[in-house]
């Protein structure tokens, strides 16, 4: 089933009467299936967070539509329906936590909803449970780390079950483990909940085992398609300012220096198959 | 110019509830000319460390030494000209009308005249690699990538002799990444700039570095060159730290086929050792 359909879609940010802007999304028309995992790629201004924002009706199309389910974003009735079903995790996790604590902070989007205060207790300390912070419900949010933050952020998300979430570089100001931390918990929501995630990012390795990659290069979609796929075009992918895997750029500098391998190899296992055949002759 | 610290501890909010130990007798050293990288997981104590640098913290026990002669009887005004410090996200500072006025803020007192402002202003605008065009435009205007060098250039218009950043790259698109260490590298290379660079990524500091300093629970856990520091990746993984993707890989490739050097740390190496195995094999 599709969950989110984009049809002919554009949008330009308003501008100074002297100042016109480029528009920041052109003719974009694709469609994300329930379940799906996409990680959206694309330089600083290529248009991918004015994308994520036309997702959940916080930018309304200027040309084309967005369908949320059968829902025109543009249709106000539906802007708190469309709201619950996509829900936004942003960059910086300073910027988006409000409750003095962290499971306070979790039922923000419920209590908002008028939803019943026992359900609201079963579902923030279930979302809790998922970005395993149920041991920090009562800790302030400041007090975490960023990662925790992220999963906070996650979790607040959750509390309104949402079919979609969408992640605007939500990892990009985390270290290593943090990272791990909140790619390891959206994976499964995706692979075990069915929940649809769009991971907006620059960071190759979180994309590889992504159903779908989609590059968008100024405001237009450039390469959609599996990652193996995509990243395979090296050189076109660099022209657009973004980086693929090492293990499919080592390949790819190999084939350069003349060696039969493949070209669209994305992981690691993939990689010692491919190098032992070709050392054994066959 | 060097950088020394003697038995470094230092705590925050001491005699709190909240008191804590960020930096626990360190010992360390940045050698004039070189280009360090220091890594550690959050909280580790990496910029806390690197605050000392130019007396932005004072050491709660031991000593921090600039040149030789310790941070306590130094001109401050003085060293922090000398050590310059990129913060995390220093876009975030930048607050004047224009890049050109924002550059210009760190010498204001220095009372250079219109002209020698003038040069001094395109010199570090060039050094950073941006386009003069920028210097009439608003900081809103620039994309992540050119504030982050704005920023940088407003650092080295006061000509230090030491760059210590923290994350400079963090938040960066690749291409904005590129053309930033390739800033760095020319600043070191053609300017003699000694370079302190704190990241989290392995596979940046084995790009950039010389030497690097793992730092971990506010000690230092290990120093040397990159090579012998990665090669011991069982303890680094033990510290929360990822060896790079492309070293996992090539040490996989060794145990099935044991005539490949496992210890490599940079894909341009990953290459040269492939394409030996492939040429001795006749393949």
């Amino acid at each position: 089933m599709k969950i989110i359909r984009t049809c002919e879609l554009s949008y330009t940010y308003e501008g100074g009467e002297d100042s016109p802007t480029d528009p920041a999304i052109i003719d974009i028309s694709l469609e994300i299936k329930k379940g799906e995992f996409v990680s959206v790629l694309g330089r600083n201004g290529s248009g991918k967070s004015t994308l994520a924002k036309l997702f959940n009706a916080l930018l309304l199309p200027e040309e084309g539509t967005v369908f949320i389910y059968s829902y025109d974003t543009r249709d106000k009735n539906f802007l708190w329906e469309i709201r619950k079903t996509v829900g936004m995790v942003f960059q910086n996790p300073d910027n988006q936590i409000i409750g003095t604590t962290v499971e306070e902070d979790v039922a923000f989007g419920p209590e908002n909803m008028g939803i019943e205060s026992s359900e609201i207790r079963k579902r923030v300390d279930g979302a809790l449970l998922v970005v395993g912070l149920d041991e920090y419900a009562k800790r302030e949010p400041h007090m975490l780390s960023g990662g925790q933050k992220q999963r906070t952020a996650i979790a607040g998300i959750l509390a309104i079950k949402p079919d979609v979430i969408v992640l605007d570089e939500a990892t990009s100001m985390l270290d290593p483990t943090g990272r791990k931390e909140v790619m390891g918990i959206v994976k499964d929501l995706c692979r075990k909940d069915g929940i649809t995630v769009i991971n907006i990012t620059h960071i190759m390795d979180e994309t590889v085992d992504s159903d779908r990659v989609i590059i968008l290069d100024h405001g237009r979609l450039k390469l959609a398609g599996p990652p193996r796929d995509v990243f395979k075009k090296v050189d076109e992918v660099r022209g657009y300012g973004l980086d693929v895997p090492q293990i499919t750029c080592l390949f790819h500098e190999l084939r350069k220096c003349g060696y039969m391998l493949p070209d669209d190899v994305i992981t690691p296992e993939e990689g010692i198959k491919h190098i032992r055949s070709m050392i054994n002759g066959n | 110019m060097g950088i020394e610290t003697r038995e470094l501890s230092y705590v925050y909010m001491k005699n709190t509830p909240y008191e804590k130990k960020a930096l626990d007798n360190v010992s360390m050293n940045v050698r004039n000319g070189e280009f360090l990288g220091i890594i550690g997981h959050t909280g580790c104590g990496k910029t806390t460390l690197i605050q000392h640098f130019n007396a932005l913290l004072k050491p709660t026990s031991g000593s921090v030494l600039i040149d030789g002669c310790d941070i306590k009887d130094s001109d401050q005004k003085d060293l922090r000209n000398k050590v310059g410090l990129v913060f995390q996200y220093p876009e975030h500072q930048l607050f004047e009308e224009t890049v050109y006025k924002d550059i210009a803020f760190g010498v204001r007192k220095r009372k250079y005249d219109d002209n020698k402002l003038d040069k001094k202003i395109h010199e570090v605008i060039e050094l950073v690699g941006l386009d003069q065009s920028i210097l009439n435009k608003s900081v809103f205007d620039l994309s992540g990538g050119q504030k982050r060098r704005t920023a940088i250039a407003g650092v080295l218009i006061m000509e230090p002799s030491v760059l210590v950043l923290d994350e400079p790259a963090a938040g960066l698109d690749p291409s904005g990444r590129d053309a930033l260490y390739k800033v760095l590298t020319d600043l070191h290379e053609n300017k003699d700039i000694t370079i302190v660079f704190v990241s989290h990524s392995m596979e940046d500091i084995a790009l950039m570095c010389e030497r690097v300093i793992v730092m971990n629970a506010g000690r230092i856990y290990m120093s040397g060159t990159v090579r012998d520091v990665y090669k011991r990746s069982t303890e680094l993984t033990g510290i929360g730290l990822d060896v790079p993707g492309i070293t996992r890989f090539m040490k996989s490739l060794h145990e099935v086929i044991p005539e490949i050097d496992g210890d490599i740390f940079r894909l341009q190496d990953a290459k040269n050792e492939l394409i030996r195995l492939f040429e001795a094999k006749k393949c």
